[in-house]
């Protein structure tokens, strides 16, 4: 059987799912209750694998179609307005990956942690999103799109 | 008035009775009588997930509303999507099915899927040709196949499970990460090579900064999506031949209404069959293929149609070439002529095929049989059309008897 790593069964619906879990540990971490730091290292790894923008001219990107323009809503929701060049966008995601990361590794907490919770929500938010509430009634497709579940 | 404690308490109440209420349903459904072990292994994964998610309504003091809310949202998402997936798994039970096509079936997606792949055979209370529920997360190793719930006897559109095996082949094979970096690459190749189209985007979207990058993004997402649904057809096409092409033109010819952007046009669709019939031998029906419309585009969508078509008919040739080296390396067989009109002689004399033949020359047999007859719908051929579906179904028996024997011996 072929499998790729983990990397090949990564949707957004899986990544949004890790993002949910994310902001769980990190809100039990703030109440200092006992957490689990695997769904902040693999958030952070699914963000590396699917979403690095190209750090720097020589950088690779991983950023895979369908992506961008989430995340740029995403950093909108969380700055107040639009990037104004892709360096910023790019440093947005690095750094929210560095801060899951550091977390996950050091079990520190770092002062951003409330903007890091809504980072992962509202992740969540943007990879599985759904048909408006009111289309729960008279449902006539899937509440999360086949789309976030098959890339 | 409560207050937002009182509120959140309420709502993780409610979410966790809804898992609660969802699982008995999973109790209650597992003491059906399953004819195969899938169903009941299905039944098992998806309890174990809505178990894992109980425990994630376990919010810490102080947790943020956002937090919960989302949560809850997330609970009644999965609730309503998999309620479905119960009703499926249900309805796999029901004696309608055809159960004889379950073992050609579960070999052909072993085969070509991996070992451990799973298989659904069940109904739908919809028209469509298995397009639900494609691959479901909980269920990455399952195979779901659905027929329009009148059809579910009809063994000649079976072959359209080849496109549904196809969509977890896609998610198997890891090809959306595979065929990301290209994609992304072709997109801006094809802007670079039409600025005005850009210039036209971004203008018409009245996009800021980073506008470019939304185009690109959007196109490449539309053109993936195109890549993934081809690659699924010429799937269809390499496990079942001919009979692909016939299942596809009885639920869906002639094609047209409007374009989404996710699919080639319905026309283009065929062309890319028929091309593909071609380079592994195939014999078609040209004017079958030929006589589809094209699906108009709404005038606004039509400059990212163009980009998005490009990079497509670009990558197109090297999938297939790609796919076709995968299952041929996978000792996947494509239908072999002479077996098929064998298998259509032995119907012509009334007779099931008495030697082993595979799923896919057995459909194609009992088509080219139906069209000989000039389609098998005039009032007085009713009972002979019902005796193809019946010497279709017993061929596919006995196949699966000499294999098994085979095997045993």
């Amino acid at each position: 059987m072929e499998t790729d790593g983990m990397g090949a069964r990564l949707s957004k619906f899986k990544i949004g799912d890790l993002a949910l879990q994310s902001a769980l540990e990190l809100e039990r971490a703030r109440a200092g209750e006992k957490y689990a730091t695997a769904p902040l290292h693999d958030l952070a790894d699914a963000l590396r694998q699917t979403s690095m923008p190209p750090l720097g001219n020589a950088g690779v990107s991983s950023m895979r179609p369908g992506y961008f323009e989430p995340l740029e809503r995403l950093y909108r929701l969380q700055s107040s307005e639009a990037p104004s060049s892709f360096d910023e966008f790019s440093d947005f995601i690095g750094r929210a990956i560095a801060e899951l990361d550091e977390v996950a590794a050091d079990q520190t907490m770092p002062h951003s942690l409330p903007r890091l919770v809504n980072f992962c929500i509202e992740l969540h938010r943007e990879f599985v999103r759904r048909p408006t509430a009111e289309g729960r009634f008279g449902k006539s497709q899937r509440s999360v799109p086949v789309e976030a579940l098959v890339c | 008035m409560a207050n937002h404690n009182e509120v959140s308490l309420l709502r993780l109440s409610s979410a966790r009775r809804r898992i609660d209420a969802f699982l008995d349903q999973i109790d209650d459904l597992a003491t059906s009588s399953f004819p195969h072990n899938d169903g009941k292994k299905a039944l098992e994964i998806i309890r174990l997930q809505f178990v894992g998610m109980r425990g994630r309504l376990d919010m810490p003091v102080g947790a943020a509303e956002a937090l919960i809310d989302q949560t809850c949202l997330h609970v009644a998402d999965q609730v309503s999507d998999y309620t479905e997936v119960l009703g499926f798994i249900l309805r796999s039970t029901n004696v309608r099915n055809p159960f004889e096509l379950h073992f050609a079936l579960k070999k052909l997606i072993e085969h070509a899927i991996g070992p451990d792949a799973k298989l659904l055979i069940s109904s739908e209370w919809a028209f469509l040709p298995f397009t639900y529920p494609m691959s479901i997360e909980m269920l990455p190793d399952f195979v779901l196949i659905g027929s329009p719930a009148p059809e579910s006897g009809n063994v000649l559109i079976a072959p359209l499970a080849g496109h549904e095996i196809g969509h977890s082949a896609w998610r198997r094979y890891g090809l959306f990460n595979e065929y990301s970096a290209i994609v992304a690459q072709t997109v801006a190749d094809e802007l670079a090579a039409h600025p005005k189209i850009e210039e036209a985007l971004l203008h018409q979207e009245q996009l800021e900064a980073l506008g470019a990058r939304i185009i690109r993004d959007r196109c490449g997402k539309h053109a993936i999506h195109q890549l993934e649904e081809v690659f699924c057809d010429l799937f269809g096409l390499y496990l079942f031949g001919a009979s692909y092409i016939f299942a596809y033109d009885y639920l869906l010819a002639p094609g047209g209404y409007d374009r989404n952007l996710g699919y080639p046009s319905d026309a283009r669709r065929m062309d890319i069959l028929r091309e593909a019939a071609l380079k592994i031998g195939i014999k078609i029906d040209d004017t079958v293929t030929r006589r589809w419309n094209v699906a108009s585009c709404r005038a606004e969508a039509r400059n990212t149609a163009s980009i998005v078509d490009a990079v497509a008919e670009r990558i197109v040739p090297t999938m297939r070439y790609d796919l076709f080296a995968r299952l041929s390396k996978l000792h996947v067989l494509l239908p072999d002529d002479k077996t098929v009109s064998a298998v259509q002689s032995a119907f012509e004399r009334g007779e099931p095929y008495a030697k082993s033949a595979s799923l896919a020359e057995i459909i194609s047999a009992g088509w080219l049989y139906l069209r000989k007859k000039g389609g098998m719908a005039a009032d007085n051929q009713r009972e002979q059309y019902k005796v193809l579906g019946d010497l279709m179904l017993k061929s596919i028996e006995v196949a699966e008897y000499l294999e098994r024997s085979a095997s045993d011996a």
